[in-house]
């Protein structure tokens, strides 16, 4: 759209143009000139003395939402939107009065019809004696600019927070390190950032690993390297994740244990970004490594008294015929007194008699090998024991769906014990429980220890709420390969009495009045007599 | 050698009878009984004709060792011989400690069950 010639002000009067025009062919601008600034893709405008247009160029009109036509010889009050008017008039008035320009002067509407920031500069118009008789006005609508500029800083706002919230919890995560590395097409590796961890998982700073990828690689355990290495080229070529628990080698010569998981992708150059997570699970897998030992503890000595307990009671269920055998033979051979007719059979009581004597002294000795002093006495609270038995139950209790509760009376007086045969005990008993409550909802499955100070003695009471013992079992309960249970070997509870018997104490079962049946046994406190 | 009797208090049937029967081929005078219940129903105030008991620690119902303290509740005074399938010096102490003459382990030979027969008779005809 072209503006007609005869709305455009002399060249004359436009101060710029005329010096341009001095030195170009003055006709062809004159008539290229207006045209230009009438399409000219920023605003463009003249008013004079009384702030009333005498030219201005279609985007300057469009800034004001009315036609360029309709501004000539009215004032910038009428064509201006209200809200910025007397901003703009005092521009305008400065630069008449001062004859100095005004430039880059922002200015932002909020009229619904003219809704713009715009930039401008104000300029004076002069006449040939150097008066100042009008001011011309180019101004360029950066309304669009400050939009990007208003996303962009959002954008950027966004960034900027999820940034601080990757490096506030990569750098604050305890024995963590969150790390981004890449791996180049050609191969090579290294690290692009590593969290402030990286001293607390690797012993290394994050200059070492950023700028040195061997050192991580070195770091790794010779035993486990090839495997590790492996599986991380592995993740890198198939971009599976890798998850490994493997062990480091810290600077001080410390072994470590680490648990690294990481996720692959592929990027458009080809190479391949490996963003991770590397925990120090040291304590972790040591006190794993502690639960383990302690079972197969338990486990050994479990087995151990079952043999113990096996062995007594086989000695005593052989014992007894010897005994019936040897007194038979020396009654026979005493009635059969000094008859030399008799001589031989004489000499068979005295074998029968030898072997019998013989068989006792097999049984004794295995009995004293099997049964060679396994106490270690200490000093103990109950409460701790049942500590550990509780630490120790912990996975069965999850299997069998059982909820375990411990009512601990505090400052139990001390007991002497063998802590591993107690825990054994408080086990068994538990078990026990646990197992009598196989046939119980879930929900209903609840196992109790209790520990109480009762007259002079310590005592633990394990409670379930299974089946309960008939009454002609109670008696009979802690006797040697006496079970209830199909697949009962009947030792567990006599393992117990003969470890609380051995340590100077009591166990009995009760049935609760409520469902269920309750286990007790007590032990002497330090200083009672036994 | 005395004549009082032998009370011999086992829940073996066949350890009752071959003890019995050896003490008897000795020339003793011997009760058996299969349970320490069943040796107190008959024992009555007059315990003078009884010369010791031997006593198996270990018996379903009421043990050896329980018996023992029962006995020492009341005015009867017996000398006290323990047998026991299962040794043991924990055992063997308890029991010396409570006044037993000596605790026979089985299988014991006849030489010392004589012997310890001969002591708790020669104990209660002294005592």
């Amino acid at each position: 759209m072209h503006p007609r010639r005869e709305d455009l002000p002399p060249v004359r009067t436009i101060g710029s143009a005329s010096s341009l025009a001095a030195d170009a062919d003055t006709a062809s601008l004159a008539i290229a000139l207006p045209s230009a600034y009438a399409s000219a893709p920023i605003g463009l405008g003249c008013v004079d003395r009384d702030l009333r247009y005498v030219y201005i160029n279609d985007r300057l009109a469009e800034y004001h939402g009315r036609p360029a036509a309709e501004h000539i010889g009215r004032t910038l009050r009428e064509m201006t939107a209200p809200d910025v008017v007397d901003q703009l008039e005092q521009v305008y008035r400065h630069v008449l009065v001062t004859g100095e320009p005004v430039l880059d002067f922002e200015l932002s509407s909020t009229d619904p019809a003219a809704k713009h920031t715009c930039i401008g500069s104000y300029t004076p118009v002069r006449d040939d004696r150097g008066a100042v008789v009008g001011v011309n006005a180019v101004v360029q609508d950066i309304t669009h600019r400050r939009m990007y500029l208003a996303a962009l800083e959002e954008v950027n706002k966004s960034l900027r927070e999820r940034d601080e919230f990757l490096h506030g919890v990569g750098d604050k995560l305890p024995q963590a390190m969150l790390y981004r590395a890449t791996n180049p097409p050609g191969g090579g590796f290294r690290f692009v950032y590593v969290s402030k961890g990286v001293e607390e998982v690797t012993g290394l700073t994050a200059e070492c690993l950023l700028t040195d990828p061997t050192a991580f690689v070195e770091m790794i355990v010779e035993e486990d390297r090839p495997a590790i290495l492996d599986a991380m080229a592995e993740s890198v070529r198939t971009l599976a994740n890798f998850d490994r628990v493997f062990r480091v080698r810290w600077p001080d010569g410390s072994v470590r244990w680490c648990h690294l998981r990481s996720a692959h992708r592929r990027l458009n150059d080809g190479s391949v970004l490996c963003e991770g997570i590397m925990l120090d699970t040291t304590a972790l897998k040591k006190a794993q490594e502690d639960l383990t030992k302690s079972r197969l503890e338990l486990a050994r000595i479990s087995r151990l008294t079952m043999l113990g307990e096996i062995t007594a009671s086989l000695a005593h269920e052989l014992n007894q015929p010897l005994t019936a055998i040897l007194s038979n033979a020396r009654a026979a051979r005493f009635l059969l007194g000094n008859d030399p007719v008799d001589g031989e059979l004489a000499e068979i009581l005295q074998e029968i008699a030898e072997a019998s004597l013989r068989a006792g002294d097999v049984i004794r000795r295995v009995r004293t090998w099997v049964a060679r002093d396994q106490l270690l006495p200490q000093q103990l609270d109950l409460n701790d024991v049942v500590t550990d038995v509780e630490r120790l139950l912990h996975s069965e209790l999850i299997i069998r769906q059982v909820c375990l509760s411990l009512s601990l009376q505090p400052g139990l007086p001390p007991v002497s014990a063998d802590r591993i045969q107690l825990q054994q005990v408080i086990l068994n008993l538990s078990l026990n429980g646990i197992e009598a409550m196989h046939d119980k909802p879930v929900i209903e499955r609840h196992l109790s220890i209790a520990t109480s100070f009762v007259e002079g003695c310590v005592q633990v009471a394990v409670r379930d709420v299974g089946t309960g013992i008939g009454q002609e079992n109670l008696d009979r309960l802690f006797d040697p390969f006496f079970s209830t249970k199909p697949s009962g070997l009947g030792i567990g509870l006599s393992i117990c009495s003969s470890i609380v018997s051995a340590h100077g104490g009591r166990i009995w079962a009760e049935n609760n009045a409520g469902p269920g049946a309750t286990l007790f046994f007590t032990l002497p406190v330090i200083g009672a007599r036994a | 050698m005395s004549d009082r009797t032998i009370c011999v208090i086992d829940d073996d049937a066949a350890v009752l009878k071959g003890l019995s029967r050896l003490l008897r081929a000795w020339g003793f005078c011997v009760q058996a009984f299969p349970s320490a219940q069943q040796f107190l129903q008959q024992l009555t105030d007059d315990d003078s004709h009884i010369g010791c008991l031997l006593i198996d620690v270990y018996m379903p119902g009421m043990s050896g060792v329980e018996l023992r303290a029962l006995l020492d509740r009341t005015q009867h005074r017996f000398p006290i011989i323990f047998l026991t399938g299962v040794g043991g010096d924990t055992l063997r102490r308890r029991a010396m400690a409570d006044g037993a003459v000596c605790v026979l382990e089985k299988p014991f030979d006849d030489v010392e069950l004589r012997h310890a027969v001969e002591e708790a008779l020669l104990l209660r005809s002294s005592g």
